[in-house]
Formats: structure tokens, sequence, C-alpha cells
């Protein structure tokens, strides 16, 4: 059999065409809830006047509230005016995003919704030039993540990419599960209905530009990779702290806490970023598998030694900004004997040839003394310590020369080096060798929701926590959430608001002769 | 030192700041500047100020405008807030009395919304005018800013390869513009002479180009898309190629046909200018496609620009493109027709048509481009083709 040849098209040399997806339509399942308004369509929107949403869209959205057409596009109006500071609703250009605007209220525990949103999306495809292609956002609470694909299954909406014709994603919000058995439970009732590469789970940090800049400083740099393995590398600190409290989110947080909400998922894809081998190639997979390898290399904690290795803390009342404010307890929503952690900090190790013994801390808190989240590599001591003696100031009890990737806010990398005070005795002085993003490049960075809807328009999983990952963070975390969950366990330790947290997170580093930075 | 430079020293910080020109002392110039930034700092090598200088790269603004600070200085705000650099602005004046003159100023933006910090970024401007034209190089070069990239942006009408060779070695792009540029002279081939001196170090990008890329886009796309309904083999079957543009400056009409005919290998047989239209004729292999370039009027089209594009292909078919006002912005709409009436319709976002966002583009680029290159010395040919019809 001869083979017609493939004519490549000399035209197309040298030109990178936009990354403006294929045809489809975005339903959003919690179109009426905080995340919609707050993250999702100030997004949309914003690669929407970026010319970068595909030609053939629209949107829907559903949730259980009585909306109209023209009541959910000025409710969603009001909320990009809001929340989309950096894109400014410009009246021509929202008469023309609203016009792809649509909605249909519905409980997703009934059938009948589902079959009135097959008609409607039918329509939609015709009107838009969509061509059945849909991709499914569930940002409605996490129970319904399930039942929502079975329904989409059942009402032909969703079905495997190797059975042809129009395609489904589906983007899963967090939390995935809320521990190995759950997240487990979850990922087989998506793939009974989708393959894995259908998937989308958000973990919106790995959206954010720093975080993507962390593959780039350690490989697209020769002189940092050299270094980043445990001849050179004492520990990494990760420190994600937050000034706010649990706000109104209490009933979602009472179920989390800090372990959940923040280190199985975002913490522990940063532990991933920094410690990973290269990738093959940028595939999305090829990245995740390595992702992925790191996370199978985490040393499992001994049951009975969880408290060696992990911390919990819970805030009361103090002082934020100048302002008192209420512990935790005192929280509206929060159950007044409540043993929900709102810090953890952890200590591990990765078992590979890189890392062999190079302790990982992590914390994670509300209530902080400052917003800040970041990763902080210490290098080992310079080896025979010639100018010890002039060493001065507080950072002299530290390790020498530190590398901060600061995540947010003020994006950013520094350097802490040695340097010597001018004038004619040896005085030494530590100084940081600042790059601000910011300072940098003037141009404006995406926001992590824009970066991730956009790749899922494309098809472009890369950024996506992929269900190994997933199941092997939880099962990682398993033997601290099960001795927390011990009724003889006590509660976690309180400290006061605008503190770094309990005592016992200091003693964690303090047992090794270390010290959290002081940020 | 001229009495003026002189009055200029010890200027006060608040007006560097300010985006005010301070005359400098030419070789003073990087001192004034050190000076002036510590003083900004609030104290010598200090890093408590909410005054961060910032710089990324070196751009030389090459021009031989009178009051080329006036016409430059919102150019360079607008670039400097994506893309902080330390400007040069080199001015070389035709005039009598030879002279070099310097001055310094910052250019300052705030951080971001709620910032009080300031960004800022330096501007220096050398004006140089007579025979001391020659000595502009000898006072901008050493001004750059080590281990960034130097880019070199000729903002002249036409390309003065001798003023600005003895740039060439410190760049590493050389930024032009040929949307006025006419076959009758052959500034293509000039510029790749001067890149092709200090091969393989400098790269060329072409402000043109960069407004044709929409239409090399569209273009390109109507051959694969299934949208349209044209395959690559029917770019082996294009008989003529109709070229609207709007009369004076011929630029992107050249560059867009060098692009195709260099791309489809097409070799140049002939060129005639026949009043408003000119005639290219082509060959590839046994088929001799055609190029026909027509002068129009467009209402909101600047001088130069494509306003339609028009492919014949053989068996009768046609793929349109043209610039329409859709939304209030340009698009450009591309249709395929055939005898059997069928017809399908894409629409790609209109031209770009703004200088400071034309040259940041360039700016966030280093890699040579090839296709460009190709072009350019398929551009070379036309006017060689040309000049030589016209003798
Ligand atoms: N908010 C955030 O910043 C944030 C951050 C990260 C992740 N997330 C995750 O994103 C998801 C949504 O969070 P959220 O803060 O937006 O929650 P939310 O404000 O409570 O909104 C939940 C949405 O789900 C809809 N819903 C609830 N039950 C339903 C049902 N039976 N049938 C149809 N719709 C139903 C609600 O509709 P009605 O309002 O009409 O009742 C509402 O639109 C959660 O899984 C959360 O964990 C949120």
């Amino acid at each position: 059999m001869t083979q017609t040849p493939v004519i490549e098209n000399p035209l197309r040399e040298g030109l990178t065409m936009e990354r403006a997806g294929e045809p489809c339509a975005l339903v959003i399942f919690g179109a009426h809830g905080d995340l919609t308004k707050r993250k999702l369509m100030p997004a949309i929107y914003a690669l929407f006047v970026q010319g970068l949403l595909p030609h053939n869209f629209c949107i829907l959205g559903t949730s259980r509230t009585k909306l109209s057409d023209d009541q959910f596009r000025q409710m969603m109006k009001e909320s990009v005016g809001k929340f989309g500071t950096d894109m400014p609703v410009e009246e021509e250009k929202w008469e023309r995003f609203a016009a792809c605007l649509y909605y249909q209220a519905g409980d997703t525990a009934s059938a009948e919704s589902f079959t009135r949103m097959a008609g409607r999306l039918g329509e939609l495809s015709e009107r838009h030039g969509t061509r059945g292609n849909s991709i499914f956002y569930l940002s409605t609470p996490p129970s319904l993540y399930a039942p929502i694909v079975a329904q989409l299954a059942a009402a032909g909406l969703a079905k495997r990419d190797a059975d042809g014709g129009p395609w489904t994603r589906v983007v899963v919000e967090k939390p995935f599960g809320r521990d190995l058995a759950s997240a487990r439970a979850l990922n087989s009732e998506l793939h009974r209905v989708l393959e894995e590469r259908q998937i989308y789970r958000i973990d919106h940090y790995l959206g954010k530009e720093t975080v993507q800049n962390i593959m780039v400083l350690r490989f697209a740099n020769a002189i940092f990779e050299p270094l980043w393995n445990r001849h050179f590398v004492d520990h990494v600190q990760i420190t994600n702290a937050e000034t706010l409290g649990v706000e109104n989110r209490a009933a979602y947080y009472e179920e989390a806490g800090a372990l959940r909400d923040m280190i199985q998922n975002h913490m522990l894809q940063l532990v991933s970023l920094v410690a990973m081998e290269p990738p093959i190639s940028l595939e999305a997979d090829a990245i995740r598998d390595e992702r992925a390898k790191v996370l199978r290399c985490l040393r499992p904690l001994e049951a009975g030694r969880v408290s060696d290795f992990a911390v919990r803390g819970q805030y009361g009342p103090g002082w934020i900004a100048g302002a008192s404010v209420p512990g935790y307890r005192q929280e509206k929503g929060v159950a007044g004997g409540s043993h929900t952690e709102t810090f953890a900090a952890l200590k591990f190790y990765i078992d590979n040839w890189r890392w062999a013994d190079v302790p990982f801390y992590v914390r994670s808190g509300k209530r902080l003394p400052r917003s800040i989240t970041e990763i902080a590599v210490h290098f080992r001591r310079a080896p025979h310590r010639l100018f010890l003696p002039a060493l001065a100031g507080p950072s002299e009890s530290g390790t020498p020369n530190v590398l901060v990737m600061q995540i947010q806010p003020d994006e950013g990398i520094s350097l802490k080096f040695a340097t010597k005070l001018p004038g004619p005795t040896t005085q030494l002085r530590w100084l940081s060798m600042d790059f601000r993003y910011s300072t940098a490049f003037g141009v404006r960075s995406p926001s992590a929701y824009e970066r991730l809807l956009l790749d899922c328009l494309t098809g472009d999983a890369s950024l996506f926590a992929r269900s190994d990952q997933v199941e092997i963070s939880w099962e990682f975390l398993a033997p601290i959430l099960e001795s927390w969950a011990q009724p003889t366990a006590g509660g976690p330790e309180d400290y006061a608001s605008g503190t770094w947290g309990p005592g016992a997170s200091d003693d964690l580093l303090a047992a090794d002769g270390r010290a959290w930075r002081l940020i | 030192m001229t009495a003026s430079a002189r009055a200029g020293q010890g200027r006060s910080v608040q007006e560097f700041l300010s985006g005010k020109l301070a005359q400098v002392d030419v070789p003073a110039i990087e001192r004034e500047l050190r000076r002036l930034w510590q003083e900004a700092s609030g104290h010598p090598g200090g890093e408590q100020s909410d005054v961060a200088r910032a710089c990324t790269l070196n751009l030389i603004l090459f021009t031989d405008e009178e009051t080329a600070e006036l016409t430059t200085s919102a150019l360079l705000d607008a670039i400097m807030l994506r893309r902080p650099c330390r400007a040069l602005l080199a001015v070389a004046r035709a005039g009598q009395v030879p002279g070099v003159e310097a001055w310094v100023s910052a250019r300052c933006h705030l951080a971001g919304t709620g910032s009080s910090r300031q960004i800022c970024c330096e501007q220096i401007t050398v004006k140089s005018q007579g025979q001391a034209v020659q000595a502009l190089p000898s006072v901008v070069v050493p001004l750059l800013v080590p281990d960034l990239p130097v880019f070199l942006w000729s903002r002249t009408a036409g390309f003065d390869r001798e003023s600005l060779a003895p740039f060439l070695p410190a760049l590493d792009r050389l930024i032009v513009d040929s949307g006025p540029w006419e076959l009758d002279r052959d500034h293509f081939g000039a510029v790749l002479a001067a890149a092709g001196s200090v091969a393989p170090r400098l790269v060329v990008s072409d402000l043109n180009w960069q407004r044709l890329l929409r239409w090399r886009k569209i273009t390109a796309k109507a051959f694969d898309s299934l949208d349209i309904g044209l395959t690559p083999a029917d770019l082996q079957e294009i008989d003529n190629v109709r070229l609207e543009f709007v009369a004076q400056g011929t630029g992107q009409a050249i560059l867009m046909t060098s692009w195709l005919a260099a791309q489809l290998n097409w070799s140049p047989l002939a060129v005639n200018a026949h009043g408003d239209v000119t005639v290219l004729g082509f060959q590839q292999g046994p088929r001799l496609p055609r190029v026909e370039w027509v002068e129009t009027s467009s209402p909101y089209a600047p001088e130069g620009s494509l306003t339609a594009l028009e492919i014949t292909l053989s068996r009768h078919r046609k793929l349109n493109l043209a610039l329409r006002r859709l939304d209030k912005t340009p698009h450009i709409v591309a249709r395929t027709s055939s005898p059997r009436g069928s017809s399908r319709e894409v629409t790609g976002k209109g031209p770009e048509l703004d200088e400071a966002v034309l040259v940041g583009c360039e700016l966030d680029r280093l890699t040579r481009d090839p296709v460009l290159e190709r072009a350019l010395s398929m551009a070379t040919r036309l006017c060689q083709l040309f000049q030589g019809g016209q003798r």
C-alpha cells in the first residue's frame, strides 16, 4: 500500500499561531458561587479581552439559584468589575463578551436538569459553532463532583475521547478527596466515565508565573543545577503564610484544616517542582512523570513517630497589622471545641540519589504576621570558615547562602551572600541580590486561573495534577491524618494570631540545629 | 564644555526623576548618572529608597530628526513601562557646525496600583551634528550596560549603513522599519549586508514584518485550516496574487510579496510599474505566477498598509483576504469562493499599528528569523530587477 505523503504548509514556517483553543462550550457548575465570581469569570473575561478565547465559544453557567440569562450577565459584570482589578470592564467589550454568556438553573441531583442542559447545549452549539465540544468546570461542593460526572454521562454529555466525536474535558476544583480512600474513590468514579487525560485537577499554585519559573530557573541556567543536590544543599524551607483567618469559609475549613487545604496539594506540588529531575521534554506527561517520581520518593512517616515530623497549631486571639483579631474557636461557624489545625509544619526526606538526607521543612498557616509564600534553598557553609570572626550581624548563625524563590506577593528571586564591608578592616556582611518580576518586566502577569483555563482550552494538562500524584500525596500524609484524628492525640497547640505559629514548629527545626528563616 | 552643559551640572534629583532632560558634559555622563542615582536613593549606595532602578536591556534609538527628544518621548515611555531599559537616543543631524551634546533623564512609573515605589529607567540623549556625527558611536557605545542585550532601532527614512556601521559590532539586534521603503533603492540589501558584516552575532528585525504578521498568519492558515477548505497542495496552484495597499510607501507590498515568493520557491523574472499598478512576474517550475500591486485608499488604514489580498488559484478558485472594520477594530476576513459558489469565512485580528507595541515585540526576541532573512533577500532581488528594468 502506498502512503499519501503529508504536504507541509511552507507558509506556516516560523509562525507561532496564537494559543486559541478549539471551538467549545464551557459549562460552569457552581456559577452562582464565590469562586466563579472572584476568580473564574474575571479570568475568562481577561482571556477574552486578550483575544485568547476560541472564536466559537460560549459559557453556560448553572447552579440552584434561579436567574435569567440577563440577571446572570449582570451579576458576572459586577463580579468582573469588582474582582478583575487589572482588566477593567469596558462597555463595548463587555457587550460582546456577554453575548456568549448563558445561565440555566438546576439541581445536580435531578436527572431532568441534565436532560435540559443537553438540549440547551445543542442549541448553543448551533448558535456559536462550538461543534458539541464541552468543558465542564466543577466549582461546587466536592461531594457533588462524582455525581455530576455520572449524570453528565447518563445524559450523553460526557464520554471518553477514544469513542470519537466531540470531546469532553472536566475541570475539578480542590479539594480532591479528604484522604487516600476518598481520593481513590473519586478517581475511580471519574475514570468510569473519562480517560485520565480528560480530567484537569486544578492546583492554582501551578498556574502562578513564579512557580512555572522554578523549572526555568533550574533547567535553563547551567549554574544552579550543579549545586542542586545533597552535596551543596543543606536543607530546603517552604513557607506559606497568610494574615487572613478563616473568613467566611468556616464550614469548609472545619472539615479540612491546613494539612488538607494547603499542604497535600499546593505545598507538595512546590516540593515536587523544586526536587524533580529534568524532564525528558516539555510534554505534559514527561513533566508530570518527574513530579510524581519525587512524591514517590518521600520517606514514609512512621506511625509511632508522627510528632517528630509534624506539628499542628490553631490561632488564638492576637494582633494583625495593628488590629485585634479573634481566635479560631471564636470565629463564626467554628465549633467551640474545634481541633482543626490552622497551622501545620512538616519535616520530611526525599529518598533518592539527589536528595538523600536533605531535610525539607514545610509550613503553612493562617493569621501569621505577614502574607508570603516562598521557597528557600539553604546551601551548605563554605568548607573552611576563613572569615568566621569577621561575620557580623544576626544572620551569622544561619546557613550562609540562601536562594529564595518568592511565589507571592512581589514575585521574585533573591540570593543571600557574604560581602566585605567597605573599610580598612575585614568586616563581612550578608547581602541579598534581588530580582523582582514587577521591576524587571513591566508586563502584567496573567492570573493563575487565566493560565490554567487557557491550558485547559488548548488541551495542555502539564500544570494540572494527575491521579497518581494526588493519591501518592494523600498516602504520604495518611499517618499524620490518622494520628491527629486519634481521640487521645489532644488538639493542636494554640498560637497567638500575628506570631509564626506554635513553639513546636520552631522546635522541629531546633532539634536539627536549624531555625526557620526570619521573614 | 559648553556654558549650558556647565549650568546643567549639579541639577536637582527631583528634576532628574521627573523626566526633564539635564544637560551633562559628554565625558562625564556616567559619573553624573551615578551621582543622580545616589542622591535619588537617599543615601550613597542605599537600598531603602522608594526609587528602584531597573534595566533589562540597552536600546539605542538612532534617528536624524531635529526634534527627536519630543517625537520619541511618548514612545520611549510606552516601551520602558513594559521593558525597563537604558535608552540611548542617538541623534545624527545634518548641519554646518560640528558638535556633540548630551543630556540625561530618568523615566519613572509607579510599581503597581497602590504602590508608592517608583520604577525608574534612564535615558541618555546624545545629539551630534555635521561632521561630529562620526563621533556619535564613540560616545554611545561605551555607555551600554554590559551583559545586557543591545538593540539598535534605526528610525530614519532609509537605512543609513555608513553611519550605523561603527555600532554594528556592539549590537545583538538591529531593528529597521521597511514600511516606507520603495523598490527604487535597495535598503533591504543594505540591511542584509550590514548584518552579514558582523555575522552571525547580529540579528535583523523589521517592524514591517511584525506589522504583516497577522496577514501572514491568516494567509498561512487559509491553506490548512478546515474552516477555509484549502490545502497546502493548493499553494502549488497559484496563478495570480493581487495586493491592494494604501498609496505612498510600498514596503508592506514588497515584504508580503517577498515572503510568499521566498516560501513558495518562486524565482522573480520581471518587475514592471504602470501608473498605479505594478506587476511582478515569477516562475515556479512550469508555472508563471504573477503578483499585482494596486494602490488604493482607505478611511482607516494608514499610508502603505495592505488592505486586501486576493489569490487566484487554478480552476478559478479564489481566496480573498480583506481588511474590514468589525466592532470598531480592523479585522482581516478571509473567504474562499469557487465556480460552484461555495464560500467559507474566517476572521483574524487586524494589523497592529502602534509603533511602541511593534518595537516592544522585537525587544522580547533575540533569536534570528530565517524566514524574514529569506524574505529580505527576495526583496533585494525584486529591487534589483526593478532598477534593471528602469535603466
Ligand atoms: N472560593 C474559593 O476561593 C475557592 C478556592 C479554591 C477552591 N475552591 C473550591 O471551589 C468549589 C466552589 O467553591 P465556592 O467557594 O465557590 O463555593 P460556594 O460559594 O459555596 O458555591 C457553591 C456553588 O455550588 C452550587 N451548588 C451547591 N449545591 C448544588 C446542587 N445540589 N446543585 C447545583 N448547584 C449546587 C451553589 O449554587 P447556589 O448558590 O445556587 O445554591 C453555588 O453556586 C469548592 O469545591 C471549593 O472547595 C474554592
